[in-house]
């Protein structure tokens, strides 16, 4: 997949990795990249090993074998500090456990900066981006999933804020918007995937392969546990590879409203006409 | 942290006025300090408190009073409260549950039964060896059993760092039960003197402050009470989560075992020489929570000032209102915590509590 070729591009990479529990292989020999001011997105069915692969990428758990490196230095020598500031991770939500204003939640992500208390209009800017500032002053544990899903959106935003001057940022969400009704799922999209124009890496596990179609430069579909397609949207949603992967019957048409491909599931027998 | 341009909402507007309830907690410690100096089985006038502070008025009989035996009392609960409130406030944020307490989740039973193990088994099993036997063995034997049951606790702590309440409840059912056969034990094999000391481990009691005691606990006490700030930020992030906070850029691990060691030493510290006392460590933290928010840069230190001040106060009311007895200050405060724990229990039924 032309690793060597994209080496000076890349701002994160894993070299055959594989992440084993017991006799469980979650993970199994992946190699994975992800360049500078690319949009990446990675979907597979429930159990296909998304998850587990974001937490190796992201250095949560240690794979039992291969390596992860973020601007060509391993994982394990980045100072925390340094590389938080380079790198935003939002796992799936847990839930907050004490009354933080939402506003106080998003100057958590200037934590690694240090800068929290001059950087108030700057968060409530990128609050704005997500539609949330006007939850700013709301007691989070009062907050609605969805709600919760734009305010820790914007606390990542803001970690990898750095108004002056082009530093390398990589931005790994892992489903940032289960919860979202539509108009929010692509606001939430059009800002990651402005992240990415602006020449920082982005790498989201999605499940909705239309809207990873319509917004990531590249999709990358796991099975369990390995990479089973990778390429650009037009090449990876086709009817026998989506259809194979989650073995149900697909039709891909063009899609309506951009320039891309669209896809629609049905299992025979089961939808109303 | 306040906002440069106000935002119309009444808990930002509330944030505003940190600043002017911590000065608030200030005056209420202070207040409630010399009010439990002029009270008691003697009277002392607050100006002749005032005049023997200031050093104006060389020892009368009053001056005695206070010097060996009301001052040493107030500091002693200055600690102590402070400290208790301090690490509730701590164990809630590392554990991330709001209704951790250090006496519930059975550190203060470690704490006891260190100090116990010294007091009583010490001397009895190895009479041979002084320095099991002396008093200054009493804080460290009580660190190291607050310690052993904090770190057990932590590392029960579910993946993802969320402990469930069910979890710490018991933990604290399961170390007081050892706590307590081992008290009984020791109450077995202890002599007359030594019952005396042993039969405040239970109820908790101030009734054992002199300046000794004081200069004994005050490292402990104050280590947990002045560093724990240092780690406000880090405890903020951990509210998020702990892979959210090691993402942030947070040595989390490390945090967290420092954090114990601290939490240990304050708890273990106050246990040796007041024995168990119940839920300031709960009600505390939760009330500033309310008056301050959540942020552990305000929370940890207006903590430290309530718990300081309500246990004087506690105190104070112990050895006044059956005078000229005393009532054991578990007591009060259990009477008052345990009903607020009980309605914090029904306000979170449904949410999260067990999970």
């Amino acid at each position: 997949m032309g690793i060597a070729s994209s080496q000076a591009s890349t701002l994160m990479e894993a070299v055959d990795l594989s992440y084993a529990i017991g006799d469980a292989t979650l993970v199994s020999e992946v190699n994975f990249s992800v360049a500078h001011g690319e949009f990446v997105a990675l979907l597979g069915p429930n159990g296909a090993g998304k998850s587990t692969l974001l937490k190796l990428l992201c250095g949560q758990i240690q794979p039992s074998q291969g390596k992860v490196s973020f601007l060509d230095l391993p994982l394990s020598q980045w100072p925390p500090m340094k590389l938080a500031r380079h790198r935003a991770v939002l796992p799936q939500s847990s839930a907050v456990p004490f009354a933080f204003t939402a506003l106080e939640i998003v100057l958590l992500g200037r934590s690694p900066h240090g800068d929290a208390r001059t950087c108030e209009n700057l968060a409530m800017q990128v609050m704005t981006q997500t539609d949330c500032a006007h939850l700013a002053g709301r007691f989070v544990t009062t907050l609605s999933g969805g709600e919760m899903q734009r305010v820790q959106l914007s606390r990542v935003l803001l970690q990898l804020n750095h108004p002056d001057g082009d530093v390398p940022r990589c931005l790994m969400l892992d489903e940032p918007i289960s919860n979202l009704d539509p108009a929010h799922q692509h606001r939430a999209l059009c800002v990651a995937r402005k992240f990415a124009a602006d020449g920082a890496g982005v790498l989201v596990v999605l499940h909705d392969l239309n809207l990873a179609a319509q917004y990531a430069d590249r999709l990358v579909i796991m099975k369990r546990g390995a990479i089973v397609a990778e390429g650009a949207p037009r090449a990876v949603v086709t009817e026998e590879i989506v259809s194979g992967i989650f073995e149900v019957p697909a039709r891909v048409i063009p899609n309506p409203v951009c320039d891309g491909p669209a896809v629609f599931f049905s299992v025979t027998g089961e939808a109303k006409d | 942290m306040l906002p440069s341009k106000p935002l119309p909402t009444p808990s930002l507007t509330l944030r505003h006025q940190r600043p002017t309830i911590f000065c608030g907690l200030i005056a209420l410690l202070l207040a409630t300090c010399l009010i439990s100096l002029c009270v008691g089985a003697v009277k002392i006038p607050v100006s002749d408190v005032l005049a023997a502070l200031t050093g104006q008025r060389e020892a009368s009989g009053l001056g005695n009073i206070l010097w060996s035996l009301r001052i040493p009392r107030v500091l002693l609960g200055v600690l102590v409260g402070g400290a208790l409130a301090a690490a509730g406030a701590l164990m809630q944020g590392l554990f991330r549950n709001p209704l951790a307490d250090p006496a519930l989740i059975g550190a203060s039973s470690g704490g006891a039964l260190g100090a116990v193990f010294i007091i009583v088994l010490g001397s009895t099993i190895f009479p041979g060896i002084p320095l099991l036997s002396d008093l200054r063995a009493l804080p460290f034997a009580a660190f190291a059993g607050a310690l052993v049951v904090t770190w057990f606790v932590k590392s029960l702590a579910a993946n993802g760092g969320y402990t469930a309440i069910a979890t710490l409840l018991l933990v604290g059912v399961a170390v007081n039960a050892l706590t307590s056969a081992m008290i009984g034990l020791a109450t077995y094999l202890a002599t007359d003197v030594q019952l005396r000391t042993l039969s405040f481990w239970t109820l908790g009691s101030l009734g054992a402050a002199d300046w000794q005691v004081v200069t004994l606990a005050a490292p402990f006490c104050l280590t947990l009470i002045i560093l724990a700030p240092f780690w406000a930020t880090a405890l903020n992030a951990l509210a998020l989560g702990e892979a959210e906070a090691g993402h942030l850029g947070f040595k989390v691990e490390r945090i967290k075992s420092l954090l114990i060691l601290l939490t240990a030493a304050g708890v273990g510290a106050s246990v040796a020489f007041t024995g168990i006392i119940l839920f300031v460590g709960l009600v505390v933290p939760h009330l500033v929570r309310t008056l301050i928010g959540p942020d552990h840069r305000w929370l940890l230190p207006g903590s430290a000032l309530l718990g300081a001040a309500l246990l004087v106060a506690s105190d104070t009311l112990a050895r006044t209102i059956v005078a000229p007895a005393e009532l054991p200050i578990g007591i009060l405060t259990a009477g008052f915590g345990a009903p607020f724990f009980l309605s914090m229990l029904l306000r979170q039924r449904g949410r999260a509590l067990w999970g």
